[in-house]
């Protein structure tokens, strides 16, 4: 049971998480659109779920905090609070306190420890803030069971001229003491049990149910001329952790629909729902299930039956009907996605690279032995490895969106800070990349957006100025080109100043006077430790740390990052990264006696060097391809291979951020699949070289890191 | 002991006399389980039951629940004393569902 409990505490902490980025997304778009019901309600169920859940495994601190604020949402639901921006910034500090709740929760993992002072501290102020705009309801005692019926009469009521009390017994009621039979029992000298359901839905398999527990509910339709305090008064001593609703006669339909969004249970058939809510009676349902089955074709709805013929008003069975199928949606998607540890899809691409490999080396041996019908087999079979490939890789994609909308809060929150006027602007949001790639590429993000906040977008006067509207924009842009994802992350701000750059590079002592950089050399220096233009300190950025942790982060993905900016206009900051960190599409060649990967992707065409310009090699590193100038890098001396050099020589020419490269080889041996294997601590920082893999016959080839060719390349042709 | 358990031919005959309340419930739990998990028919007699609360009718419940998931062919007999609880809570199992009570 305890484990269970623990396990159930994770499940909470990481749904949780997610529900309170939806609440922050919803609250930051309703503060756009303050009307829009849907996004209130979706606030609310998000604060209701959390609360509820947050019970159930044991976190009474979060759950009483979320309650208090899922009251205030309630209030804001109705329409009794306006909902304005102080509002949602006490909303949005909430949000933050939940959040800080579970952090500590899953830290902790227990309730017990006691949380910071400055936690108690926040805690304390922000429900003085909340109590705030719950007086009204709180000068009443027990303000939760009164609050629906009192003041709704004018709304439609309800035919029924009875009560409907609904009972959720607590467990530990029969230990108490307390028997829950008696207090019905003495309901009946108070007036007439009309009809009563019992409710077991709650009730676990007989090998779990604890008999000194109580697990039922009762679903109560009560005829009384008594007051609805006396009836209540029947279950004082029950009322402690249980849910007790009763309704007088003729409540409102608003009342009803509450309660049927309260009641725990799975959304049974509509008719059920209502006859359980008291708004029905069984026969009633009865004639209604009658009238569907002789119905015409198509079979209208219970619902729509049971409201033409005036037998129920049609909110209650909307409500009834929506809960069933919200309920139903849910199902559906739980169907279509589950949880999976990411251990155990790391171990699946482990395998499957496994199973590419040795599909590799039964492919050459068939071949070897010169079997047609052998051949045919292993040839399907490398096709079939390839489609599971892909599928395992596609497995741990996600769409890049869901994190660049959390910077949607960041935006907000910097700019008003910083007194600016800003919008986060996001296109291709579909882009799917590697899960653990998105995990990594959140904190250099966040750097960049609040460079761009901070030195990017001026202040909107300053702006007006320069005659751009005073409302600056972030876009946050994801697309796939030639085997990477490009992420950018552009403003429409100032844009960097290269003299500036350019004279505190000097004052760093980070490059000598009067030396001529071009402009991607000059942004470049951005990057260097310790570098910082921002004249002023500020809370957001400007200690020279960022930038170069930026550059670190993404070349750990085997990523590069890359600045474009025009003066007065805006900058762009580019990183590109590998689609994918585990198996590639491989173009294979020998120099040598080696052989040497380079990832397909990258690999625009095969020309063949020709004798002349293997003569000009000797004076510069470039060929002129159609017309094109073409740096190339001969491997052969780059890895410095022995042997021989081949009558004919090849070029590979690969294209990396728009820039092409010759690599010059001894022999091409056409397409194979690579299982990326990292190469061991000694050999990680070989230049040139990002991993290795295994080929068919056991030897091992290593796998070209084009970017940093197509780099080098480049500064070999400069120097030249 | 206020349970017997007799078991012949695959019909398993319990009995149940006194109390049935939440002081006895886990014992009554523990005989009811083990009779349907030993019998494909299962007759329980509650005849000279006195008194049954709330834990003692979720015994009955649980008891129908797994003889209806186990295939299991569940009679029960009950005094007034029992029948009138049921009836109080609109519960139909044993007799209560065949409708020979009404």
């Amino acid at each position: 049971m305890q484990i269970d409990l623990d396990a159930a505490k994770q499940t909470f902490i990481i749904e949780a998480s997610e529900l309170l980025q939806d609440m922050e997304q919803a609250l930051l778009a309703i503060e756009e659109s303050p009307d829009d019901e849907d996004t209130i309600n979706a606030i609310f169920r998000a604060a209701h779920t959390i609360k509820g859940s947050a019970g159930i495994v044991g976190f009474e601190n979060i759950e009483q905090f979320t309650h208090k604020v899922e009251n205030l949402l309630e209030k804001a639901r109705l329409g009794e609070i306006p909902i304005n921006s102080e509002l949602i910034e006490l909303l949005l500090k909430c949000r933050d306190h939940i959040a800080g709740l579970l952090q500590s929760a899953s830290e902790g993992q227990k309730t017990g420890i006691t949380p910071e002072q400055d936690a108690l501290d926040t805690e304390k102020s922000l429900t003085n803030k909340l109590n705030a705009y719950l007086k009204p309801a709180w000068l009443k005692p027990e303000g939760d069971a009164e609050k629906t019926d009192t003041h709704e009469k004018s709304c439609s009521a309800v035919k029924s001229d009875n009560y409907h009390i609904s009972l959720r017994l607590a467990p530990n009621v029969l230990r108490d003491g307390m028997d829950p039979i008696s207090f019905i029992n003495y309901l009946t000298r108070l007036g007439e049990i009309v009809s009563i359901t019992t409710i077991t839905d709650a009730m676990p398999p007989a090998s779990e149910m604890n008999p000194e527990e109580c697990y039922l509910g009762f679903e109560i339709n009560f005829k009384s001329d008594f007051d609805k305090k006396t009836i209540e008064d029947v279950f004082e001593f029950v009322r402690e952790d249980a849910q007790i609703h009763i309704l007088p006669p003729k409540s409102s339909i608003e009342s009803f629909i509450k309660l049927l969004n309260n009641l725990p249970e799975e959304p049974a058939r509509i008719g059920e729902l209502l006859v359980k809510g008291g708004a029905l009676t069984e026969t009633e349902l009865e004639d209604a299930l009658r009238l569907q089955s002789a119905g015409t074709e198509p079979q209208p709805r219970i619902g729509d039956i049971l409201v033409n013929e005036g037998m129920v008003h049609k909110k209650v069975v909307d409500a009834a009907i929506e809960k069933q199928k919200s309920a139903k949606d849910t199902k559906a998607k739980e169907a279509k996605t589950i949880r999976v540890d990411a251990e155990k899809l790391d171990y699946l691409i482990t395998m499957v690279g496994e199973l590419v490999i040795s599909g590799a080396t039964l492919e050459q041996h068939a071949r070897r032995v010169n079997d047609s019908g052998l051949q045919e087999s292993a040839s399907q079979m490398s096709r079939l490895v390839e489609d599971i490939r892909g599928v395992a890789m596609k497995v741990r994609m996600v769409p890049v969106g869901e994190t660049f909308s959390r910077f949607n809060r960041l935006v907000r929150d910097l700019g008003r800070e910083a007194g600016k006027e800003i919008d986060l602007i996001i296109s291709g949001a579909e882009t799917e990349l590697d899960k653990a790639v998105t995990e990594k590429i959140n904190d250099p993000l966040m750097h960049l957006i609040r460079n761009a906040i901070d030195h990017g977008i001026e202040l909107p006067d300053e702006r007006l100025l320069s005659k751009k509207p005073a409302k600056g924009a972030i876009t946050l842009n994801a697309y796939q080109d030639a085997g990477s994802i490009v992420i950018e992350v552009s403003d429409n701000g100032k844009g960097i100043n290269s003299e500036k750059v350019l004279k505190k590079a000097v004052e760093r002592g980070l490059i000598g006077h009067g030396q001529n950089l071009s402009d991607r050399e000059i942004y470049n220096l951005i990057f260097e430790p310790g570098f910082s233009t921002a004249e002023q300190v500020t809370k957001l950025s400007g200690r020279g740390v960022g930038m170069d942790v930026v550059k670190r982060n993404v070349e750990a993905l085997r990523g590069m990052v890359e600045i474009e900016s025009s003066e007065g206009i805006g900058a762009t900051v580019r990183i590109r990264l590998p689609l994918t960190l585990a198996i590639i599409d491989g173009f294979m060649v020998k120099v040598g006696k080696h052989f040497y990967v380079i990832p397909l992707d990258m690999v625009v065409e095969c020309v063949e060097l020709t004798e002349t310009d293997r003569v000009e090699a000797k004076r510069r590193h470039y060929i002129n391809l159609r017309g094109e100038v073409l740096p190339y890098v001969r491997l052969k001396e780059l890895f410095d291979e022995n042997g021989v050099r081949p009558p004919y020589e090849n070029i590979v020419v690969v294209r990396y951020a728009g820039r092409k490269t010759g690599l010059v080889v001894d022999e091409l041996h056409g397409e194979v699949q690579a299982v990326i294997k990292s190469l061991g601590r000694m050999y990680r920082n070989v230049e040139g070289i990002s991993g290795a893999t295994i080929l068919g016959d056991g030897t091992v080839a290593l796998i070209i890191d084009v970017p940093h060719l197509v780099q080098s390349a480049e500064g070999i042709r400069q120097t030249s | 002991m206020p349970v017997s358990v007799a078991m012949t031919n695959g019909v398993c005959r319990v009995m149940i006399e006194g109390e049935m309340n939440i002081y006895n419930a886990s014992a009554i739990k523990d005989h009811l389980l083990n009779a349907i998990s030993e019998c494909p028919r299962i007759e329980l007699d509650l005849f000279n039951v006195n008194e049954i609360d709330t834990s003692g009718i979720q015994l009955l419940i649980m008891l129908n629940n797994e003889a209806q998931r186990r295939h299991r062919e569940l009679n029960i007999t009950m005094n007034n004393a029992v029948r009138n609880v049921m009836k109080l809570l609109n519960i139909e199992i044993g007799e209560m569902a065949q409708g020979l009570c009404r």
